[in-house]
Protein backbone atom coordinates (compact mmCIF):
# COMPACT_ATOMS: atom_id res chain seq x y z
CA UNK A 1 0.00 0.00 0.00
CA UNK A 2 2.77 2.43 0.84
CA UNK A 3 5.13 3.59 -1.85
CA UNK A 4 8.62 4.65 -0.94
CA UNK A 5 8.67 7.49 -3.41
CA UNK A 6 7.07 10.71 -2.27
CA UNK A 7 7.78 12.64 -5.42
CA UNK A 8 4.76 11.79 -7.52
CA UNK A 9 1.81 11.06 -5.21
CA UNK A 10 -0.69 11.14 -8.09
CA UNK A 11 1.36 9.30 -10.69
CA UNK A 12 -1.11 7.13 -12.65
CA UNK A 13 0.85 3.95 -12.07
CA UNK A 14 -0.47 2.38 -8.87
CA UNK A 15 -2.68 5.34 -8.02
CA UNK A 16 -5.79 3.18 -7.60
CA UNK A 17 -4.33 0.81 -4.98
CA UNK A 18 -2.58 3.76 -3.32
CA UNK A 19 -5.66 5.92 -3.08
CA UNK A 20 -8.40 3.32 -2.59
CA UNK A 21 -8.03 2.89 1.21
CA UNK A 22 -8.05 6.65 1.72
CA UNK A 23 -11.08 7.19 -0.52
CA UNK A 24 -12.91 4.28 1.12
CA UNK A 25 -12.49 5.71 4.61
CA UNK A 26 -13.54 9.16 3.40
CA UNK A 27 -16.66 7.61 1.86
CA UNK A 28 -17.43 5.84 5.12
CA UNK A 29 -17.22 9.24 6.80
CA UNK A 30 -19.79 10.65 4.37
CA UNK A 31 -22.09 7.64 4.81
CA UNK A 32 -21.92 7.95 8.60
CA UNK A 33 -23.31 11.48 8.24
CA UNK A 34 -26.71 9.78 7.92
CA UNK A 35 -26.38 8.28 11.39
CA UNK A 36 -25.85 11.50 13.35
CA UNK A 37 -27.56 14.77 14.14
CA UNK A 38 -27.83 17.62 13.42
CA UNK A 39 -27.69 17.25 9.65
CA UNK A 40 -27.02 20.48 7.78
CA UNK A 41 -27.31 19.19 4.25
CA UNK A 42 -25.88 22.34 2.72
CA UNK A 43 -22.53 21.71 4.42
CA UNK A 44 -22.75 18.03 3.52
CA UNK A 45 -23.31 18.88 -0.13
CA UNK A 46 -20.49 21.41 -0.11
CA UNK A 47 -18.19 18.86 1.53
CA UNK A 48 -19.16 16.22 -1.05
CA UNK A 49 -18.53 18.60 -3.98
CA UNK A 50 -15.14 19.68 -2.65
CA UNK A 51 -14.13 16.04 -1.99
CA UNK A 52 -15.30 14.95 -5.44
CA UNK A 53 -13.41 17.78 -7.13
CA UNK A 54 -10.29 16.98 -5.10
CA UNK A 55 -10.41 13.29 -5.95
CA UNK A 56 -11.13 13.97 -9.62
CA UNK A 57 -8.24 16.39 -9.87
CA UNK A 58 -6.02 13.89 -8.08
CA UNK A 59 -6.80 11.31 -10.74
CA UNK A 60 -7.02 13.51 -13.81
CA UNK A 61 -4.87 16.65 -13.43
CA UNK A 62 -1.64 16.77 -15.47
CA UNK A 63 0.57 16.52 -12.40
CA UNK A 64 3.71 15.80 -14.42
CA UNK A 65 3.48 19.29 -15.91
CA UNK A 66 2.76 21.03 -12.59
CA UNK A 67 5.28 21.95 -9.92
CA UNK A 68 5.65 19.26 -7.25
CA UNK A 69 4.20 21.44 -4.51
CA UNK A 70 0.90 21.64 -6.45
CA UNK A 71 0.14 18.09 -5.33
CA UNK A 72 -0.60 19.44 -1.86
CA UNK A 73 -3.78 21.04 -3.24
CA UNK A 74 -5.63 17.72 -3.12
CA UNK A 75 -5.04 16.92 0.57
CA UNK A 76 -5.71 20.57 1.40
CA UNK A 77 -9.08 20.33 -0.36
CA UNK A 78 -9.82 17.16 1.58
CA UNK A 79 -9.06 19.03 4.81
CA UNK A 80 -11.60 21.66 3.72
CA UNK A 81 -14.12 18.96 2.84
CA UNK A 82 -13.77 17.31 6.24
CA UNK A 83 -14.08 20.70 7.97
CA UNK A 84 -17.37 21.30 6.09
CA UNK A 85 -18.61 17.80 6.91
CA UNK A 86 -17.72 18.39 10.54
CA UNK A 87 -19.52 21.72 10.55
CA UNK A 88 -22.57 20.04 8.99
CA UNK A 89 -22.91 17.71 11.93
CA UNK A 90 -22.32 19.77 15.00
CA UNK A 91 -18.65 20.72 14.83
CA UNK A 92 -16.37 19.21 17.43
CA UNK A 93 -19.19 16.99 18.71
CA UNK A 94 -19.50 15.25 15.31
CA UNK A 95 -16.52 12.98 15.83
CA UNK A 96 -15.24 13.85 12.37
CA UNK A 97 -11.98 15.28 13.68
CA UNK A 98 -10.41 11.84 13.24
CA UNK A 99 -10.90 12.13 9.48
CA UNK A 100 -8.24 14.88 9.41
CA UNK A 101 -5.74 12.04 9.81
CA UNK A 102 -6.50 10.90 6.25
CA UNK A 103 -4.93 13.77 4.27
CA UNK A 104 -2.08 13.91 6.79
CA UNK A 105 -1.35 10.22 6.42
CA UNK A 106 -1.49 10.61 2.62
CA UNK A 107 1.18 13.29 2.52
CA UNK A 108 3.19 11.40 5.14
CA UNK A 109 3.26 8.38 2.83
CA UNK A 110 3.38 9.99 -0.59
CA UNK A 111 4.31 13.64 -0.15
CA UNK A 112 7.39 15.47 0.98
CA UNK A 113 8.15 17.26 4.23
CA UNK A 114 6.97 20.65 2.99
CA UNK A 115 3.63 19.22 1.92
CA UNK A 116 3.26 17.52 5.29
CA UNK A 117 3.90 20.77 7.16
CA UNK A 118 1.40 22.61 4.95
CA UNK A 119 -1.31 20.01 5.58
CA UNK A 120 -0.57 20.02 9.31
CA UNK A 121 -0.94 23.80 9.32
CA UNK A 122 -4.24 23.49 7.45
CA UNK A 123 -5.42 20.90 9.97
CA UNK A 124 -4.56 23.28 12.79
CA UNK A 125 -6.50 26.05 11.08
CA UNK A 126 -9.45 23.68 10.60
CA UNK A 127 -9.43 22.98 14.33
CA UNK A 128 -8.83 26.50 15.62
CA UNK A 129 -10.54 28.84 13.17
CA UNK A 130 -14.09 27.66 14.06
CA UNK A 131 -13.32 28.30 17.75
CA UNK A 132 -12.67 31.94 16.86
CA UNK A 133 -15.39 32.37 14.25
CA UNK A 134 -18.18 30.20 15.67
CA UNK A 135 -17.15 29.26 19.20
CA UNK A 136 -19.03 27.23 21.83
CA UNK A 137 -21.05 25.09 22.09
CA UNK A 138 -20.08 23.52 18.72
CA UNK A 139 -16.46 24.52 19.04
CA UNK A 140 -15.58 24.87 22.74
CA UNK A 141 -12.35 26.48 23.82
CA UNK A 142 -11.02 23.07 24.90
CA UNK A 143 -10.44 22.49 21.18
CA UNK A 144 -7.47 24.86 21.35
CA UNK A 145 -5.69 22.29 23.45
CA UNK A 146 -7.24 19.20 21.82
CA UNK A 147 -6.61 20.34 18.26
CA UNK A 148 -3.11 21.56 19.03
CA UNK A 149 -2.09 18.32 20.70
CA UNK A 150 -3.64 16.22 17.93
CA UNK A 151 -1.73 18.15 15.27
CA UNK A 152 1.50 17.73 17.21
CA UNK A 153 0.97 13.98 17.59
CA UNK A 154 -0.08 13.51 13.97
CA UNK A 155 2.89 15.63 12.90
CA UNK A 156 5.20 13.33 14.87
CA UNK A 157 3.67 10.28 13.22
CA UNK A 158 3.88 11.90 9.80
CA UNK A 159 7.51 12.90 10.13
CA UNK A 160 8.39 9.46 11.48
CA UNK A 161 6.64 7.75 8.58
CA UNK A 162 8.44 9.98 6.08
CA UNK A 163 11.81 9.28 7.71
CA UNK A 164 11.17 5.52 7.72
CA UNK A 165 10.16 5.59 4.07
CA UNK A 166 13.21 7.67 3.22
CA UNK A 167 15.48 5.17 5.02
CA UNK A 168 13.75 2.30 3.26
CA UNK A 169 14.24 4.01 -0.09
CA UNK A 170 17.91 4.63 0.68
CA UNK A 171 18.41 0.96 1.64
CA UNK A 172 16.63 -0.15 -1.51
CA UNK A 173 18.90 2.13 -3.53
CA UNK A 174 22.01 0.67 -1.92
CA UNK A 175 20.78 -2.89 -2.53
CA UNK A 176 19.99 -2.12 -6.17
CA UNK A 177 23.40 -0.51 -6.58
CA UNK A 178 25.15 -3.55 -5.06
CA UNK A 179 23.18 -5.86 -7.37
CA UNK A 180 24.08 -3.75 -10.39
CA UNK A 181 27.78 -3.81 -9.45
CA UNK A 182 27.69 -7.58 -9.00
CA UNK A 183 25.98 -8.01 -12.36
CA UNK A 184 28.50 -5.70 -14.03
CA UNK A 185 31.41 -7.55 -12.44
CA UNK A 186 30.06 -10.89 -13.65
CA UNK A 187 29.40 -9.55 -17.14
CA UNK A 188 32.88 -8.01 -17.18
CA UNK A 189 34.56 -11.30 -16.29
CA UNK A 190 32.56 -13.23 -18.88
CA UNK A 191 33.17 -10.59 -21.56
CA UNK A 192 36.86 -10.69 -20.83
CA UNK A 193 36.95 -14.50 -21.07
CA UNK A 194 35.20 -14.54 -24.44
CA UNK A 195 37.29 -11.75 -25.96
CA UNK A 196 40.58 -13.17 -24.68
CA UNK A 197 39.85 -16.61 -26.08
CA UNK A 198 38.73 -15.31 -29.46
CA UNK A 199 41.77 -13.06 -29.65
CA UNK A 200 44.02 -16.04 -28.93
CA UNK A 201 42.21 -17.97 -31.67
CA UNK A 202 42.68 -15.12 -34.12
CA UNK A 203 46.38 -14.75 -33.32
CA UNK A 204 46.89 -18.51 -33.43
CA UNK A 205 45.37 -18.66 -36.90
CA UNK A 206 47.65 -15.82 -37.96
CA UNK A 207 50.72 -17.80 -36.91
CA UNK A 208 49.33 -21.06 -38.32
CA UNK A 209 48.69 -22.75 -34.96
CA UNK A 210 45.36 -24.40 -35.77
CA UNK A 211 45.31 -26.59 -32.67
CA UNK A 212 45.63 -23.64 -30.32
CA UNK A 213 43.03 -21.70 -32.32
CA UNK A 214 40.57 -24.59 -32.04
CA UNK A 215 41.15 -24.88 -28.30
CA UNK A 216 40.59 -21.15 -27.80
CA UNK A 217 37.41 -21.20 -29.84
CA UNK A 218 36.17 -24.13 -27.76
CA UNK A 219 36.87 -22.17 -24.58
CA UNK A 220 35.09 -19.09 -25.95
CA UNK A 221 32.14 -21.25 -26.90
CA UNK A 222 31.88 -22.64 -23.36
CA UNK A 223 31.95 -19.15 -21.87
CA UNK A 224 29.45 -17.91 -24.45
CA UNK A 225 27.11 -20.77 -23.68
CA UNK A 226 27.38 -19.93 -19.99
CA UNK A 227 26.39 -16.34 -20.70
CA UNK A 228 23.45 -17.31 -22.86
CA UNK A 229 22.21 -19.93 -20.42
CA UNK A 230 22.36 -17.46 -17.55
CA UNK A 231 20.33 -15.02 -19.66
CA UNK A 232 17.81 -17.71 -20.54
CA UNK A 233 17.53 -18.88 -16.92
CA UNK A 234 17.52 -22.51 -18.01
CA UNK A 235 17.26 -23.56 -14.36
CA UNK A 236 13.54 -22.87 -14.74
CA UNK A 237 13.27 -24.24 -18.27
CA UNK A 238 9.78 -25.32 -19.24
CA UNK A 239 8.49 -27.08 -22.38
CA UNK A 240 8.12 -24.46 -25.09
CA UNK A 241 10.69 -22.05 -23.61
CA UNK A 242 13.12 -22.76 -26.43
CA UNK A 243 10.71 -22.29 -29.33
CA UNK A 244 12.33 -19.81 -31.71
CA UNK A 245 10.32 -16.71 -32.49
CA UNK A 246 12.67 -15.62 -35.25
CA UNK A 247 13.34 -17.96 -38.19
CA UNK A 248 15.82 -15.67 -39.93
CA UNK A 249 18.77 -17.11 -38.03
CA UNK A 250 19.56 -20.80 -38.32
CA UNK A 251 20.22 -22.66 -35.04
CA UNK B 1 68.57 -1.15 -34.30
CA UNK B 2 64.86 -2.06 -34.33
CA UNK B 3 62.45 -0.36 -31.93
CA UNK B 4 62.16 -2.17 -28.59
CA UNK B 5 58.74 -3.35 -27.44
CA UNK B 6 57.16 -4.61 -24.21
CA UNK B 7 53.95 -6.65 -24.38
CA UNK B 8 51.63 -6.39 -21.36
CA UNK B 9 48.63 -8.71 -21.30
CA UNK B 10 47.42 -11.06 -18.58
CA UNK B 11 46.63 -13.75 -21.16
CA UNK B 12 49.73 -15.80 -21.80
CA UNK B 13 48.44 -17.08 -25.15
CA UNK B 14 48.00 -13.55 -26.45
CA UNK B 15 51.47 -12.53 -25.28
CA UNK B 16 53.18 -15.55 -26.80
CA UNK B 17 51.35 -15.35 -30.14
CA UNK B 18 51.89 -11.59 -30.46
CA UNK B 19 55.58 -12.09 -29.79
CA UNK B 20 55.74 -14.71 -32.56
CA UNK B 21 53.91 -12.43 -34.99
CA UNK B 22 56.11 -9.46 -34.19
CA UNK B 23 59.32 -11.45 -34.39
CA UNK B 24 58.26 -12.96 -37.71
CA UNK B 25 57.48 -9.45 -38.97
CA UNK B 26 60.98 -8.40 -37.95
CA UNK B 27 60.47 -4.65 -37.71
CA UNK B 28 60.51 -4.59 -33.86
CA UNK B 29 62.21 -6.44 -31.05
CA UNK B 30 60.21 -7.73 -28.07
CA UNK B 31 62.28 -7.04 -24.95
CA UNK B 32 59.79 -8.15 -22.31
CA UNK B 33 56.39 -9.59 -21.46
CA UNK B 34 54.27 -8.58 -18.49
CA UNK B 35 51.33 -10.51 -17.09
CA UNK B 36 50.01 -7.65 -14.95
CA UNK B 37 50.18 -3.89 -14.65
CA UNK B 38 52.86 -3.88 -11.99
CA UNK B 39 55.18 -6.07 -14.08
CA UNK B 40 54.50 -3.81 -17.07
CA UNK B 41 55.59 -0.75 -15.11
CA UNK B 42 58.69 -2.51 -13.83
CA UNK B 43 59.66 -3.55 -17.37
CA UNK B 44 59.07 -0.04 -18.71
CA UNK B 45 61.32 1.37 -16.00
CA UNK B 46 64.07 -1.24 -16.42
CA UNK B 47 64.04 -1.79 -20.18
CA UNK B 48 63.10 1.73 -21.31
CA UNK B 49 61.35 0.37 -24.46
CA UNK B 50 60.25 2.55 -27.36
CA UNK B 51 56.83 0.89 -27.46
CA UNK B 52 54.37 -0.66 -25.06
CA UNK B 53 51.50 -2.86 -26.21
CA UNK B 54 49.11 -2.64 -23.29
CA UNK B 55 45.98 -4.54 -22.30
CA UNK B 56 43.56 -2.60 -20.10
CA UNK B 57 42.11 -5.34 -17.94
CA UNK B 58 44.95 -6.84 -15.93
CA UNK B 59 45.64 -7.91 -12.34
CA UNK B 60 47.31 -5.66 -9.75
CA UNK B 61 47.22 -2.50 -11.87
CA UNK B 62 44.99 -2.01 -14.88
CA UNK B 63 46.12 -0.44 -18.12
CA UNK B 64 44.79 3.00 -17.26
CA UNK B 65 46.77 2.98 -14.01
CA UNK B 66 49.89 1.95 -15.90
CA UNK B 67 49.40 4.82 -18.35
CA UNK B 68 48.90 7.27 -15.48
CA UNK B 69 52.06 6.03 -13.71
CA UNK B 70 54.10 6.27 -16.90
CA UNK B 71 52.97 9.82 -17.46
CA UNK B 72 53.62 10.76 -13.82
CA UNK B 73 57.14 9.31 -14.08
CA UNK B 74 57.78 11.37 -17.21
CA UNK B 75 58.74 8.30 -19.24
CA UNK B 76 58.63 8.88 -22.99
CA UNK B 77 57.29 5.96 -25.01
CA UNK B 78 54.51 5.19 -27.45
CA UNK B 79 51.73 3.05 -26.05
CA UNK B 80 49.26 1.08 -28.10
CA UNK B 81 46.31 -0.02 -26.01
CA UNK B 82 44.98 -3.40 -27.16
CA UNK B 83 41.77 -4.12 -25.33
CA UNK B 84 38.53 -6.07 -25.58
CA UNK B 85 36.47 -3.05 -24.64
CA UNK B 86 34.67 -1.44 -27.53
CA UNK B 87 32.97 1.43 -25.66
CA UNK B 88 33.94 4.90 -26.84
CA UNK B 89 34.35 5.98 -23.20
CA UNK B 90 37.11 3.39 -22.72
CA UNK B 91 38.94 4.62 -25.81
CA UNK B 92 38.62 8.24 -24.68
CA UNK B 93 39.85 7.37 -21.18
CA UNK B 94 42.88 5.55 -22.57
CA UNK B 95 43.79 8.39 -24.93
CA UNK B 96 43.30 10.92 -22.14
CA UNK B 97 45.60 8.87 -19.88
CA UNK B 98 48.36 9.06 -22.49
CA UNK B 99 47.84 6.17 -24.92
CA UNK B 100 49.08 6.85 -28.44
CA UNK B 101 46.27 4.80 -29.96
CA UNK B 102 43.69 2.17 -29.08
CA UNK B 103 42.92 -1.03 -30.97
CA UNK B 104 40.07 -3.32 -30.04
CA UNK B 105 40.83 -7.02 -29.75
CA UNK B 106 39.31 -8.60 -32.80
CA UNK B 107 41.08 -6.45 -35.38
CA UNK B 108 43.27 -8.39 -37.78
CA UNK B 109 46.60 -9.34 -36.12
CA UNK B 110 48.43 -7.77 -39.08
CA UNK B 111 46.79 -4.45 -38.18
CA UNK B 112 48.20 -4.63 -34.66
CA UNK B 113 51.71 -5.27 -35.93
CA UNK B 114 51.39 -2.59 -38.61
CA UNK B 115 50.10 0.02 -36.12
CA UNK B 116 52.96 -0.73 -33.73
CA UNK B 117 55.41 -0.29 -36.57
CA UNK B 118 53.82 3.01 -37.54
CA UNK B 119 54.03 4.30 -33.97
CA UNK B 120 57.66 3.26 -33.79
CA UNK B 121 58.54 5.02 -37.03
Amino acid sequence: MIAVSGRAPFAPRGLAPRGAPFVAILLIGFVLFLTGTPRHWGYFAAAAVVAALALASGALAPWERLPGIAAVAVPLAIVLSIALLREGQGGSLSGYGALFLLPTLWVACYGDRTQLLIVLAAMLVAYWLPIVVIGAPYYPSSQWRGGGLLVLIVGLFGLTIQQLLFDLGAEEGLRADAERRLREASAYELHDDVVQNLTVAQLALAVGDGERAQSAVDNALKVGQGIVESLLSTQTLEPGSLVRRDTDHPS
Amino acid sequence: MPPRLVIADDNEGIRVLLRVLIEVDGRMKVVGEAADGEQALALVRSERPDLLLLDLSMPVLDGLQVLTEIRAAGIELKTLVYSGFTAAEVREAALAAGASDVLVKGVAPETVVARLAELAA
